[in-house]
């Protein structure tokens, strides 16, 4: 009985040992991968429904967004309003979201980067602009993951915005 | 005998605790991961290449703005050789968040870069103001690498010079 509290007692000592040198961090399992990349689909969607609030319900109350060519957007109201008025400057725009082309994932936080595509212009004359994200996910208290911060930028740079025609006088 | 279980109670316990808690990044991980952000700094404004493709791990992605991913070291030799060859830069960065668990952990900042060109008869970009978002991972021999690094400016692209005016 004696031997068998105190091969207990060593378990113990041992799974305290392990867990302060960070050798016993909780599994990162397909199931969490799965969710991860459920955010993508559901960022997808959301996007080409127009919905910006879906889109937006998809990152956590600490969110960064952190598009190309624009200031970052910190929290769910922020990011919501610049995706309205991304959708509202590039409207029938579809956006495909590849999926990961590198992943890691360890305890609650997961690292997608991955590439995405816009296709502009009519379907007679579709136009296809590439780009690339960087995402760094989160498992919250409720067990739902959630973009924690998003950064994305395209593969070329943006056509600019034509300059205002000249004032008539 | 009434603590008959109380060791296996505080293995269990201690197990259980290991599972649900992620340890988070430690000050010395902390500082180890500021010590490459300095080190990214130097080599960048230093012009060295081999300095950067030091801090990246072999399966690392690079994203830059307005250029495709480079994926893996000849990609982002070609990337770093080509930003460099052109210009020198001044380039300093303010770290906001530095966060992670166990072997991977991230840094989010702002950056301020001044270019000069190298040829002084070609234009330098306009200073430029942006953010970054770093990943970072523990290797096998202990230290931390990039595994993903991407950033872009907070400006608009400039518009288009207007045509110029004709002249009757």
């Amino acid at each position: 009985m004696r031997s068998t509290r105190i091969a207990a007692l060593t378990f113990a000592l041992a799974s305290l040992a392990a867990c302060q040198q960070g050798g016993n961090q909780p599994a990162f399992t397909s199931a969490d991968s799965l969710a991860v990349d459920s955010v993508r689909l559901a960022w997808q969607t959301a996007y080409n429904a127009g919905d910006a609030a879906a889109v937006a319900a998809l990152y956590d109350s600490m969110a960064v967004n952190m598009p190309g060519d624009a200031p970052s957007q910190t929290g769910r109201e922020a990011i919501r309003a610049g995706i309205a008025a991304q959708l509202a400057a590039m409207p029938h725009a579809p956006i495909e979201i590849g999926a990961a082309a590198h992943f890691n994932g360890f305890g609650t936080t997961a690292i997608v980067v991955g590439p995405f595509h816009v296709t502009t212009g009519d379907s007679a004359h579709p136009t296809r602009l590439d780009g690339k994200y960087l995402v760094v996910v989160k498992r919250g208290q409720d067990g739902k993951w959630r973009l924690r911060y998003d950064a994305s930028s395209f593969d070329a740079p943006m056509p600019a915005s034509p300059p205002p025609p000249p004032a008539r006088h | 005998m009434r603590n008959r279980f109380l060791p296996l109670a505080i293995a269990l316990l201690a197990s259980a605790a290991c599972q649900s808690a992620p340890k988070p990044l430690s000050p010395a991980d902390e500082t180890a991961i500021r010590g490459v952000s300095d080190a990214f700094l130097a080599a960048v404004n230093s012009g060295n290449v081999e300095g950067l493709m030091a801090l990246h791990a072999s399966t690392s992605a690079v994203l830059p703005p307005n250029m495709p991913t480079a994926s893996g070291a000849d990609a982002q030799r070609q990337l770093w050789t080509g930003m460099m060859s052109q210009m020198r830069v001044t380039l300093t960065s303010t770290p906001v968040t530095i966060a992670g668990q166990g072997d991977l952990a991230y840094v989010v900042g702002n950056y301020h870069v001044v270019s000069t060109m190298k040829d002084t008869t070609q234009a330098a970009p306009p200073p430029d103001d942006g953010k970054f978002l770093n990943v970072l991972q523990r290797q096998s021999d202990g230290s931390w690498k990039y595994v993903a690094e991407s950033w872009s400016s907070n400006a608009e692209p400039p518009a288009p010079a207007p045509p110029p005016a004709r002249r009757r």
